[in-house]
């Protein structure tokens, strides 16, 4: 019952594409084998993290207290 | 590189990683299949019943804390003396303490494990271990946190990688948490609604700082290598991991949203936990970034590699699911309808099971061929493990949420709660049928790796790096700020953000003086009034309640929302859980909630309930308790044994604290009633077989299938049911001799309210064309109703006002009429015990008209004036109670009407007086210390604090000493007994009568 493509298991290049076309700085641990991009957070989450702490602070303002008519 | 490789492989001691990851295999097997035993029992509950230890109660937290600390923590475990040498450049620090910590850890869940199954079980959910597990628990986890912060600032790598981050804060917060959830709840005098927050951070933080962060370390650490690509970005590790470590420990009270917990913690609670979408989206932005560009090598890959790498992304985004479910669930409209519920066991499936469980097996995938040194056994093993586990979790996690959202939408509609869990059963088959998927995906996964390890193909060496040769790579050490190093972690985020949290949203509240005053207002009266600590019988009680596991489907918490007011009774205020520790809100109703359950049945239903519940219940998925019983052989009804009587003392007394609540609950009230349309059912074709379902689904346990009163719970109860082939009924109002028919309205108030003190529970909460249909259908019982009609409605003049006359007339007509049966203080001790039978030769006694609602003996149908009014006119059917039409004037029964009123009104005073009226004292007493600096730092440091927390936050009481009446009491009383009778019709001369002084009781009471 063994497979064949088990055989893959002992390939371990590094990834082509980045070694190819590196945007950004890299860290290594070289102990562990792990390479980490230095990569800047997406816009898109900026927003999204911005746009939730407005909404926090506006929840956490709003509902200090509990309004009077539902409890 | 393969230098570098054989380096970093020469690290690790692989002989005690593969020695954990088997024990991880056995516990992966083992504690989800228990799981599986577990939901099947909710819809065949006779399953594994009979044995006590084999009970739903029993093995559910087994179940729970086998998966966290077994399924989950094991292999985690055994993983991180494989990642953290190789993060660190170095061999784990007393690396040889790994194999007596592995014993020690299994020692703890098999010992553990048994422990729950006997009934040891300290009621704390997630926290139920008794006290020697819990400490062996703690040092094996401390010594592995010792082992692995040792490591981490003895490393020989200069970076700091970001799985360490989450491992070494994992470690110093579990280390904690287990104080907050082993020492502090269970041990330190903090019960009630202290407790109550204490547990949500505890509940929370086994979620959120163990197994979140513990399970992220491996994703973080065995993604890259799996997937053979760079992690994506530091810096949204950075995002992840620190807004993780800030958010994450406030959110815990989100499990008790809308109980007394203060207002603006539980605000706290739900903005930080919308928060974590921050964490979370960095996260799954981090992971699947990258795996970007390595999809089709992932997907299309068939070495064990490719399968760490599908389980680790499928993780991943159950992640996504589960956690944004998660914060959803926290905003309060939401968990108005989907708390309790299945959806809850949806999410928290979601995170622990899909997310972190799959996240630990995808890492042994990675590993294991790596520490037994075989080629993957079967990658078609494998493959199949992956689909099983994709759809057995999908079919069971959208189920449960979908059904957590049909069940609170039925809930929220008004509909009957076992109802809801009957729509419920077919669902609960799928997720039977779900869940046995996943295992089986986990057997598979055993056998895989067994086989790996004794037949897999041996090989030299597998790759177990994904460096990358570019020329702008450079050592992790450069440029790390203090939040990118060990201290800064262990510090800030694993004890500085830990201790704010608990400070605010622990501690604060438990200095607020509703947590810990055991007063409440009496929902009758508005009076504040003391609560009285449970009786040693009812504390046995609890602890028998907590061993059968009753409190994991049952909660203790009636929430202002969704009609809970309506379904249960009054909302829970803070000082009636003073004296619970454990407190047992609950998180989760399988079952109805009991908070107020005391006195809505009698002890007769009680011990033929827990016999059997489907005797009374036929829906019931509850399981039988028949160890809770002596005598069980013979053919009479098996009696409570010391724990059964003990366990109904509990329930009983449970939401009694408040007054006397039930004569003036809504859903009950007798008026409902009057404004009955009963000719709407009269010709529907359907009534008659709609009747008959509900006469099989809520009566026929009790009343029989022939209607004759010898159901399967009969023979526990007393009185007997009633025999409806006589015709014979006890309330009328209408007239005739004492055994004419009654009307249909009269039967209706008697199925909407119930007859307190006996086993006829009120069924306000069914549909009223249901309680219509099933009067058609008793019917049919008996032939008189074929040839008789009911009598002519008795006329109920309008109520006259109470004065001191009229009680003077009333109390000389009483005594002239009544007394001689239910003595002269009308406490149903005018002839002795005995004297009195029924039709059917059952013995029965006079009423005490002084009792509270639903205690034996008392009232079966309350005080309402209206009511008494058309008893005395019309007599009890099948009593000895004879009609007393004509023998007095309409004007005198109601002077008898005001007299039985006012021994309740009375005996309610008096009641409340014992139980103490609350004085101004409780606002002023927190800096009552003798010692002049701490007083004084109290007064101008705490105070402060307690007035700016409490100002106009939810609150349990409402207490101003100095607006408190007696007579206004009185008044209130009277009101609730008669529809008629406000305050503009009580004379004030009445409203005077025996007032006393309200007593000064000291009820200021700090540190119990």
């Amino acid at each position: 019952m063994i497979d064949t493509a088990a055989e893959n298991e002992a390939k371990a290049a590094p990834v082509d594409h980045v070694k190819t076309a590196p945007e950004r700085g890299y860290f290594i641990y070289e102990s562990a084998g792990i390479t980490e991009r230095d990569a800047r957070v997406p816009v898109w989450l900026w927003v999204v993290a911005v746009s939730l702490l407005i909404w926090g602070i506006y929840y956490l303002v709003t509902y200090w207290s509990a309004p009077a008519a539902s409890l | 590189m393969p230098d570098q490789e054989a380096s970093a492989t020469d690290l690790i001691d692989k002989d005690l990683v593969r020695a954990w990851l088997w024990w991880s295999i056995v516990w992966l097997t083992v504690f989800p299949l228990i799981g599986l035993l577990v939901s099947i029992k909710f819809h065949y509950p006779d399953f594994l019943g009979e044995t006590s230890w084999l009970t739903f109660g029993r093995l559910r937290p087994v179940h729970v804390n086998g998966v966290i600390f077994g399924a989950f923590s094991t292999p985690v475990l055994g993983l991180l003396y494989y990642l953290v040498p190789r993060l660190c450049g170095r061999r784990m620090v007393k690396e040889h303490w790994g194999r007596p910590l592995l014993w020690g850890w299994n020692l703890f869940l098999i010992g553990g494990s048994i422990s729950l199954l006997l009934g040891y079980n300290a009621g704390i959910e997630a926290g139920e271990f008794e006290w020697p597990f819990n400490l062996l628990r703690w040092i094996v986890l401390a010594a592995v946190g010792y082992q692995v912060l040792a490591t981490i600032f003895t490393r020989k790598e200069a970076g700091f990688y970001v799985a360490l981050w989450y491992t070494l804060a994992a470690l110093v917060w579990t280390a904690m948490n287990l104080i907050l959830g082993n020492v502090i709840l269970p041990y330190v005098p903090m019960s009630g609604i202290s407790n109550t927050a204490l547990h949500g951070l505890y509940i929370h933080y086994v979620v959120g700082l163990w197994i979140t962060p513990a399970g992220l370390a491996l994703m973080y650490y065995f993604l890259p290598l799996a997937a053979k690509a760079p992690l994506y970005s530091h810096r949204l590790s950075l995002l992840g991991f620190w807004a993780l470590a800030f958010f994450y420990p406030f959110v815990g009270t989100h499990h008790y949203l809308f109980s007394p917990i203060p207002y603006h913690n539980q605000t706290i609670s739900i903005v930080t936990s919308m928060m974590l979408i921050i964490p979370v989206w960095a996260v799954i932005a981090n992971l699947f970034g990258t795996a970007r560009g390595r999809w089709g090598e992932i997907v299309g890959g068939s070495d064990a590699d490719s399968y760490a790498a599908k389980f680790l992304l499928l993780a991943t985004f159950f992640y996504l699911v589960g956690c944004f479910q998660g914060s959803t669930e926290a905003l309060r409209r939401v968990q108005e309808l989907t708390h309790f519920t299945d959806f809850v066991i949806s999410h928290s499936h979601f995170t622990v099971f899909a997310t972190f469980v799959l996240a630990a097996v995808g890492s042994m995938y990675y590993v294991w061929p790596r520490v037994t040194g075989r080629r993957l056994w079967s990658t078609r093993l494998a493959s199949w493990h992956v689909w099983l586990t994709i759809a057995g979790t999908t079919i069971m996690l959208a189920g449960l949420a979908a059904q957590g959202f049909i069940q609170g939408s039925m809930l929220e509609y008004g509909a009957n709660f076992v109802d809801s869990m009957v729509e419920m059963k077919p669902w609960w088959f799928t997720r039977t049928v779900a869940g046995a998927t996943m295992d089986a995906g986990f057997v598979l996964m055993a056998i895989n790796l067994v086989m790996t390890a004794r037949e897999g193909i041996p090989f030299e060496a597998l790759a177990e790096s994904a460096l990358l040769a570019v020329s702008e790579a450079r050592p992790a050490a450069v440029g790390a700020t203090w939040y990118g190093r060990p201290s800064g972690v262990f510090v800030i985020a694993g004890i500085a953000f830990f201790f704010l949290a608990v400070v605010v949203q622990g501690i604060l509240p438990s200095i607020l003086p509703q947590t810990y005053n055991p007063t409440v207002t009496a929902a009758n009266t508005g009076q504040t009034i003391q609560v009285a600590e449970l009786t040693l019988l009812e504390r046995k009680g609890k602890r028998v309640y907590i061993r059968e596991g009753c409190w994991y489907c049952h909660s203790q918490f009636v929430r202002p929302v969704t009609g809970e007011n309506m379904r249960w009774g009054p909302v829970s205020q803070a000082g009636e859980y003073v004296y619970d520790q454990p407190q047992m809100l609950g998180t989760r109703r399988i079952g109805p909630d009991l908070l107020r359950v005391g006195r809505k049945y009698g002890d007769d239903w009680q011990a033929a309930h827990h016999w059997n519940p489907r005797d009374v219940v036929p829906d019931s998925i509850m399981p039988r308790f028949p160890w809770l019983y002596k005598n069980t052989d013979g053919n009479s009804a098996p009696e409570l044994n010391e724990d059964g009587a003990a366990l109904v003392a509990y329930i009983q007394k449970l939401g009694t604290s408040i007054g006397d609540w039930r004569e003036t609950f809504s859903s009950t009230r007798l008026a409902a009633g009057a404004a009955l349309q009963t000719g709407v059912m009269e010709n529907s074709r359907d009534v008659l077989p709609r009747g008959k379902q509900v006469y099989m689904r809520r009566c026929v346990g009790c009343h029989g299938v022939k209607g004759d009163g010898n159901g399967a719970a009969a023979r526990f109860l007393n009185p007997k049911p009633r025999d409806f082939t006589s015709g014979t009924f006890k309330f009328r109002s209408t007239g005739g001799d004492a055994n004419s028919l009654p009307a249909d309205e009269d039967l209706f108030i008697t199925i909407t309210h119930g007859l307190w003190g006996t086993a006829m529970p009120p069924w306000y909460d069914i549909d009223a064309r249901d309680r219509l249909a099933v009067i058609r259908y008793i019917k049919i019982f008996s032939p008189r109703w074929n040839t008789e009609k009911p009598g002519t409605p008795i006329p109920v003049p309008d109520e006259p006002p109470v004065t001191m006359a009229s009680l003077a007339q009333g109390k000389q007509q009483f005594e002239t009429a009544c007394a001689a049966c239910h003595g002269m203080a009308g406490l149903g001790d005018g002839v002795p015990p005995g004297t009195f039978s029924d039709t059917w030769g059952n013995p029965l006694n006079p009423a005490n008209f002084t009792l509270p609602a639903g205690m034996p003996g008392g009232a079966k149908l309350g005080h309402d004036g209206r009511h008494i009014f058309k008893t005395i006119v019309a007599g009890i059917g099948g009593t000895p109670m004879p009609p007393f039409a004509g023998a007095f004037t309409p004007a005198q029964i109601w002077d008898i009407v005001h007299y039985v009123q006012s021994l309740r009104v009375n005996a309610q005073i008096a009641a409340l007086k014992q139980a103490g009226l609350n004085a101004a004292q409780q606002d002023a007493g927190f800096c009552s210390s003798s010692v002049p600096w701490l007083l004084a730092a109290c007064n101008k440091v705490m105070l402060p604090i307690i007035s700016f927390c409490s100002a106009d936050g939810q609150t349990g009481t409402t207490a101003n000493a100095a607006t408190i009446q007696l007579a206004d009491s009185r008044a209130r009383i009277w009101a609730s007994l008669s529809e008629a009778a406000d305050h503009r019709q009580i004379e004030p001369q009445v409203l005077q009568v025996d007032q006393p002084k309200i007593p000064a009781i000291a009820t200021f009471i700090i540190g119990r």
